[in-house]
């Protein structure tokens, strides 16, 4: 009896490629038939996520999935937990609405730049050189030949596949991040048995192996192209690229790939597909200027991870109706430039002056310990794995390494690492840490992360099996190996620490296996004072019982990756499930918010290690837990630096204890804390007193550029364009060299006071005919009606009627003191 | 002299508390009594009555949008000038009102 099971789809982008290929895993392993369907419809072999998606199963549609065979019940058990999981995915889009304003922004007019308008795809800006490329059809690339017969044509195409799949598994695992994926995906897509059958068949009816690819092809772009999504439709590019990477396979080159121009230049095709980026030199490709693509597209994706600024939707004008031979291109505001003047690329120039400046700024944070406004320190340490990656974090500005990772020397190898290896690798990160702390995690290998040397017995739930420090008892000898190397080269910042303890008689262990590689070191002649010995909470058990480890343990570091999927009972790689693991929830931070407690109430230091150090947005939960340290991975230590001084402890804590005791909302009292002192209008960050404007348009630009840096304003394009808008109704010079440009906007995140002083006057079209020296910039959040907030600014309006509070500006010498001047004169409350 | 005066300008942020502050200043140093009325951001502030306006000798509108509960004025001769002219040369609008 085949089981049906019906669902509407609740999934915003629709059935699309993502979903569909978790379908096919499970179908793929199912000995029973299973089909995709909308009710009613002959629908899709669920193994050719080509066909499902092709079905255009959109957000609101009735779909059905249909199980036929020996093991129906089980697999349609499977794919009805995979459904009701809504595949993992999140139920809010995390990719911020982008906004198009359909007009140029009005400083290009004031400007009398000549611009091709498009979507914003990637952000930042490029200048260089236009290059124009026609897009690529396949059946060009073809020559007329007879076909050799079925046999030989059929063997063509399979060996093609071969060669096509082991040179995209060989890139994809060259490559990283988006590209990996991306290849990835084209290698899934081969084994597309729907596709594979359509080549087939058009062999089987007389065509060459070639030409039956770009049939094929054709075909399921055809397919593709009608579906009502954007998502899907942009699905026919890899349908491209997979008969490229064919037909190349087949000796047949395509022309397609990129040019490697000499000089910067910025590219602009209808489109380009995943296949032509991830193969191209993309060194002087300084921008991307693509037809009516998506911003899914994976062109679009590549650009953004690559850093590339891109636009959509402009690329037919720049072909068609531009002779320009150079361009500016503005990933964020939404346009192209053709052959832009002085003028407008010294706007530019000033812009990423500012940005400039902002970074030297953050480097000066860089260098500084981790502290808090109110002067809690917090280590910002970073996690490694490596003597480079050690030597990197520090240069970026590591209080140090929270975690260094050792098992990357076991995972994979065929033998045991050798004690020289083990030595070098150790004293090189030694060397790198300059004395900063740095903490050896010992070999943290089980069944899920395994070493090919090591004879593991296979486990029907490695997880919960024999892994980290449960190893060692039966592998005493690789832990001494790796104890005496560390114990070798350590010096009196080098600490250790055991992975996934569960009772106290475990680090009771470790310690003595410590104590003897201790002395082994010492009779080979390298005698050291005694290492720091510590551990990891990464079980419950462990965390939630911290006062009984104290005694054995030096320190502790919270593993939240492990110690969550344990809390929460949910396997973190599995997207049925992962979605119950809330490191936000009340339960979780408690378990923290004791094991900090206790440590401390012990004497102890704690830090945390996990990955839920390297989100920004937890900052203030971090350090209102009160952690000593926090170990990061891929994130700008500077800025988060930075942003740690700018938080309150006291006002994290206390954000954090209303929350659990009375059930406040953590997320949004932490976006408040973030914007803490954002909210005051007036802030020394915003204060720039040395500007080399030379223009009323460069000065704004400056200004806004201040708000966005300050991250006051997401989208700064929109906010200079409110600032134009009323500024052309009629000059805001107001005489005595002042200037106050100023707007109601939906894109100023509170009440901001941007000031300028300007080291060359400049002409403003004030009443007095005066050219401007200081520039007040004011903008006001569009909905709001805090009078409060608003009589600052009627106050500061009435003040610059007065020549004392104007003079009192002009002889502030630095930007603390005019914002100190402001703050008292407008009776704000001092910083 | 007895003066009354409403500012207002588009945004309602600067402009039209800039021409309060010049108006102000410049009649008090004329040694007159001047009550102004803001019409901005904020809504109506320091709003004039009924009784203000009646014994008021002169009326200016600095102003350039309408302005609201116009009918107060009814009756009154009134001087309007622009926002902008009344912040770079107050003295001249109060001068021209008659003031």
């Amino acid at each position: 009896m085949p089981i049906t099971l019906p669902f509407a789809c609740d999934l915003r982008h629709g059935l699309h490629t993502r979903p569909a290929s978790l379908i096919a895993q499970i179908a793929e392993k199912a000995r029973s038939t299973v089909l995709v369907r909308k009710p009613g419809t002959t629908g899709a072999d669920a193994r050719s996520v080509l066909s499902v998606i092709a079905l255009d199963i959109q957000p609101g549609h009735e779909w059905e999935i249909v199980v036929e065979g020996e093991d129906e019940g089980q697999i349609a058990a499977q794919l009805q937990a995979l459904v009701r999981s809504r595949f993992g995915e999140p139920e809010v889009d995390p990719q911020p609405p982008m906004t198009e304003s359909s007009r140029l922004p009005r400083l290009l007019t004031r400007l009398g730049v000549t611009a091709v308008k498009g979507r914003p795809a990637a952000s930042g800006v490029a200048i260089g050189k236009l290059v124009r490329l026609r897009a690529t059809n396949l059946s060009d690339l073809l020559s007329a030949r007879k076909p050799d017969g079925l046999a030989i044509e059929r063997e063509r195409l399979i060996r093609a596949a071969g060669i096509a799949r082991i040179d995209l598994e060989n890139r994809a695992k060259r490559a990283t991040g988006t590209a990996g994926e991306l290849l990835a995906a084209h290698r899934a897509m081969l084994d597309d048995p729907q596709w594979q059958m359509q080549m087939d068949r058009k062999v089987a009816a007389g065509l060459v192996a070639e030409r039956a690819v770009v049939d094929s092809a054709a075909a399921f772009q055809e397919k593709l192209l009608a579906a009502s999504s954007p998502l899907i439709r942009e699905r026919a590019a890899d349908v491209h690229d997979l008969a490229v990477w064919l037909l190349e396979a087949m000796g047949i080159h395509s022309s397609a790939q990129l040019p490697r121009p000499e000089v910067p230049s910025i590219l602009i095709c209808e489109t380009l597909t995943a296949g032509q980026l991830l193969g191209a030199d993309l060194q002087n490709i300084a921008g991307l200027v693509l037809g009516d693509v998506g911003l899914t597209s994976h062109a679009v994706l590549l650009a953004r991870s690559n850093k590339i600024p891109a636009l959509v939707g402009a690329a037919s004008a720049l072909v068609k109706e531009s002779p320009a031979t150079t361009g500016l291109l503005d990933g964020d505001r939404g346009f192209l430039a053709t052959d832009p003047p002085p003028a407008l690329i010294r706007l530019y120039d000033v812009s990423s002056k500012v940005r400039e400046r902002f970074r030297r700024s953050l480097m000066s944070f860089a260098q500084r310990p981790g502290r808090s406004q109110d002067g809690t320190s917090m280590e910002i340490g970073a996690n490694a794995s490596s003597g480079v990656e050690v030597q990197t974090a520090i240069a970026e500005g590591a209080d140090g390494v929270g975690l260094f990772r050792t098992e990357f020397l076991y995972l994979g190898r065929r033998e045991e690492p050798s004690e020289s290896e083990l030595t070098e690798t150790f004293a090189a990160a030694v060397r790198h840490a300059g004395g900063k702390p740095l903490i050896f995690r010992t070999i943290d290998i089980g069944a899920d992360k395994p070493a090919p040397f090591l004879p593991l017995t296979k486990e029907e739930n490695p997880f919960l099996g024999v892994r980290g420090a449960r190893l060692y008892p039966e592998f005493v000898g690789l832990l001494q190996k790796q104890l005496v190397a560390i114990a070798k080269v350590a010096a009196s910042n080098v600490r250790i620490m055991a992975p996934m303890v569960t009772n106290p008689a475990e680090m009771v262990w470790f310690r003595d296996q410590v104590r003897n590689a201790e002395r082994a070191a010492a009779a080979m002649g390298c005698p050291a004072q005694p290492l720091s010995v510590g551990m990891m909470l990464e079980t419950p058990a462990a965390a939630a019982a911290v006062p009984s480890f104290a005694p054995h343990a030096d320190f502790f570091s919270v593993g939240t990756n492990d110690l969550a999927q344990y809390w929460f009972a949910a396997d973190r790689g599995n997207a049925a499930v992962a979605r119950l693991i809330d490191q936000w929830a009340p339960s979780f931070l408690q378990l923290l918010g004791v094991a900090v407690r206790d440590a401390h109430a012990a004497g102890k230091w704690i830090g945390l290690c996990g990955d839920m150090a390297s989100d920004p947005a937890n900052l203030p939960i971090l350090l209102g837990l009160g952690f000593d340290e926090i170990s990061v991975a891929g994130v700008n230590i500077a800025e988060l630096k930075h942003r740690l001084s700018k938080l309150s402890s006291s006002e994290c804590r206390q954000m954090i204890d209303e929350s659990l005791q009375r059930g406040g909302d953590i997320r949004a009292g932490c976006r408040r804390l973030r914007g803490g002192q954002t909210s005051q209008p007036v802030s020394e960050d915003l204060i720039i007193l040395d500007s080399e404007a030379i223009s009323k348009e460069e000065a704004i630009r400056e200004a806004v550029e201040i708000l966005a840096i300050a991250g006051r304003t997401d989208l700064p394009g929109e906010l200079e364009e409110d600032v134009w808008t009323r500024e052309e109704t009629y000059s805001t010079g107001l005489g005595h060299g002042f200037a106050v440009p100023h707007c109601r906007s939906s894109h100023i995140t509170g009440v901001s006071i941007a000031v300028g002083r300007l080291k060359t006057p400049v002409e403003w079209g004030s009443t007095d005919g005066q050219p401007v020296r200081h520039v007040l910039l004011l903008a006001v959040p569009a909905d709001l009606d805090a009078k409060a907030h608003l009589q600052v600014l009627a106050r500061l309006a009435r003040k610059l009627m007065h020549e004392e509070f104007r003079s009192s500006l002009e002889n502030s010498s630095s930007a603390a003191d005019l914002a100190r001047t402001l703050r008292r004169e407008l009776q704000l409350s001092p910083e | 002299m007895k003066i009354v005066a409403v500012t207002a300008c588009p945004t309602g942020i600067a402009h039209t508390y800039m021409a309060a502050e010049q108006l102000e200043k410049a009649a008090r140093s004329l040694g007159h009594q001047i009550k102004l009325e803001t019409q901005g951001a904020m809504g109506i502030e320091n709003e004039l009555t009924a009784a203000d306006v009646r014994n008021a000798d002169l009326v200016i509108f600095a102003v350039d949008i309408e302005v609201e509960k116009k009918d107060r004025f009814e009756g009154k001769k009134i001087l309007k000038v622009g926002v902008g002219e009344a912040i770079k040369n107050p003295a001249a609008v109060l001068a021209r009102a008659g003031a």
